[in-house]
């Protein structure tokens, strides 16, 4: 009999749970230890961030489903890892601090013969002062309930608005290194359809503000799409949008500091200015759960485990190197850990080698460069993919294989939606693959297959993101026949 | 890190110099049939693309 215990209900820990529940017989226990009592597709958070969508619509119980399917649930946080055992044995072991509101702050060690780390980003606000819906001055939509807020906040705009007074809305990305620029990019164009159906467009300005070299580069260095006979880039294409739609950029920006109504910046020429604002969603940059690690003495090992920003290392080629020489082969495969076979790390928990977008320094010397982005699609694929190297070794043995899920080989889609209805909406769809470029294999056209690389504005991607919202939830609730829709 | 050559950080002048979308494209991303045909498109790349990047390999 094996214990598995997976670390985060999110996209790659549940996807992980319910596949090895799946697989594997009840003699073996499946645990998920996470702090929220419910499960969010956070995705859709863009639409509840902008009152067309209920937070109850994008979020629901997970304790029901686990009991269900027979999966342990510990509503709880991890706070340590113990890879080689403590004192009283050597089985891997975990800690666990009890967030469920009867058993709140009950700390208990948890045994296990598998570990999956799927603990995704911490969102790091204190990395700009001022900046977040605690105690700063933007909001976030990053949570179900960070997009409640930020819906409250965008109303009181839009009443302003209908008042006659002037507004500006920034919306982008909190500091230098953030990632998750698909989702600022939705989350602009979503306001901006907010604010039209409102009609209150023409005295609103749309900002918005990015750490990204140039518009489309997405934290992936952009991408090379063809279009009515035409090769053309991410760039020309987001810029045509922005155009089309009279939303406003500032490029190549680490926001220094959030104050009451103005958010000050450095760019990447050096200069540094200020803009001031009447409603800013400004995302944090991300930071990795960071548990703290101890080996069998209870010696500090974290840095071997870990990365300086909290991820955890896995079988990637972290040796530093300059751009021109990033290979696909340096991304990770397996996901297993470094040094410890029976530890996982999947979707944003994992570290990556280095980022995928050209980092740049502006000349004061200030980081201004996104962040590698792991969206859904892939931190499922990790999920899955790990589920099934668990499941082989228990059931073959621990010299089993590994299965593998490279992010230089999978593909990834962004489809920024806006509007509920289905004949109000429209979106701009993009589609990648493969995520990480491989100029080995696709030297012409950006290290991606152009065939599945592609950019597309329509209503036809905006019912196809309602697709994906309604799939993916019913996969994520189990319901009959979910593991034959694609993570 | 790279700090040359610069990027264009003029935002206003790149986007202003971007295709703009004539009113029959406008229209095309609307139009209902039509949209009908490139949600069936969209749905067959997808697919594709989740075919081939979720396959599975071993070590
Ligand atoms: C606003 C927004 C919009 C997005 N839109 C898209 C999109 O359109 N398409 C797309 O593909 N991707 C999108 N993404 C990215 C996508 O949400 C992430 O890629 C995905 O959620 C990553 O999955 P994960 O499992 O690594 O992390 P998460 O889904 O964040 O899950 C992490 C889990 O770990 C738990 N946890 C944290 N700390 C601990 C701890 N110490 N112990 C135990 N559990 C812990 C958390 O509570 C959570 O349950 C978006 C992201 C944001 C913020």
């Amino acid at each position: 009999m094996s214990r598995i215990v997976i670390l985060g209900a999110g996209i790659s820990g549940h996807t992980a749970a319910l596949h090895l529940r799946r697989m594997l017989g009840k003699q073996h226990t499946v645990t998920v230890v996470s702090p929220n009592a419910d499960w969010n597709w956070i995705p859709s958070n863009i639409w509840v961030g902008v009152g067309q969508m209920d937070k109850r619509q994008v979020t629901f119980p997970l304790a029901p489903i686990y009991a269900r399917k027979g999966i342990e649930f510990k509503q709880a946080r991890a706070v340590a890892l113990r890879p080689e055992g403590d004192s009283a044995g050597d089985q891997g072991a975990v800690d666990v601090v009890s967030t469920a509101p009867e058993t709140d702050g009950a700390e208990e060690r948890i045994r296990y013969d598998y570990l999956i780390n799927a603990t995704g980003p911490k969102l790091n606000f204190p990395a700009t002062p001022g900046l977040g819906p605690d105690g700063g001055h933007s909001v976030s939509v990053c949570t179900a309930n960070h997009a409640v807020d930020a819906s409250e906040a965008l109303s009181a705009v839009i009443e302003r608005l209908r008042a006659g007074e002037r507004q500006r809305l920034l919306i982008g990305m909190g500091h230098g290194t953030c990632t998750c620029e698909g989702a600022a990019f939705e989350y602009t164009f979503n306001v901006d359809h907010a604010l039209r159906e409102a009609g209150v467009r023409d005295l609103a300005e749309v900002v918005y503000i990015t750490n990204e070299a140039s518009l489309g580069d997405f934290g992936v260095g952009g991408m090379v799409f063809r279009q009515q006979g035409f090769e053309t880039t991410s760039k020309t294409w987001s810029e045509s949008l922005f155009r089309e739609r009279g939303v406003r950029a500032i490029l190549g920006a680490h926001v220094q500091r959030v104050e009451d109504g103005v958010a000050h910046y450095e760019q990447l020429d050096g200069s540094e200015q200020s803009i001031a604002f009447d409603f800013a969603m400004l995302l944090p940059p991300f930071r990795g759960a960071g548990l703290p690690v101890f080996d069998a003495a209870g010696e500090d090992i974290t840095d071997q485990v870990n990365n300086p920003g909290g991820f955890m290392k896995v079988d990637a080629d972290y040796a530093p190197k300059s751009p021109e020489d990033w290979r696909a082969d340096d991304w990770p495969r397996t996901y297993q850990s470094v040094g410890y076979r029976n530890i996982f790390a999947v979707g944003i928990a994992f570290a990556p080698p280095h980022p995928i977008s050209i980092p740049r320094k502006s000349p004061n010397g200030t980081v201004i460069a996104p962040s590698p982005p792991r969206t859904g699609m892939p931190s499922g694929v990790m999920g899955r993919t790990v589920a099934k190297t668990i499941a082989d070794r228990i059931k073959s043995g621990d010299d089993s294989l590994a299965h593998t899920a490279s992010m230089a080989s999978m593909g990834a889609a962004c489809v920024a939606s806006t509007g509920p209805g289905l004949r109000s909406g429209t979106a701009a769809a993009m589609t990648m693959f493969p995520i990480v470029p491989d100029y080995e294999q696709y030297p012409r056209t950006g290290g991606r297959n152009i065939k599945d690389t592609f950019g597309e504005i329509g209503l036809g991607a905006h019912w196809l993101k309602l697709l994906l919202h309604h799939l993916f939830i019913y996969k994520a609730k189990a319901k009959p026949g979910w593991y034959l829709i694609p993570e | 890190m790279t700090t040359t050559p610069p990027p264009n950080l003029d935002a206003d002048a790149l986007i202003q110099s971007a295709p703009l979308p004539t009113r029959r494209t406008l229209r095309r991303r609307a139009s209902l049939p039509l949209q009908v045909l490139r949600f069936g498109v969209l749905n067959v790349r997808m697919l594709r693309m989740v075919g081939k990047g979720h396959g599975d390999t071993r070590e």
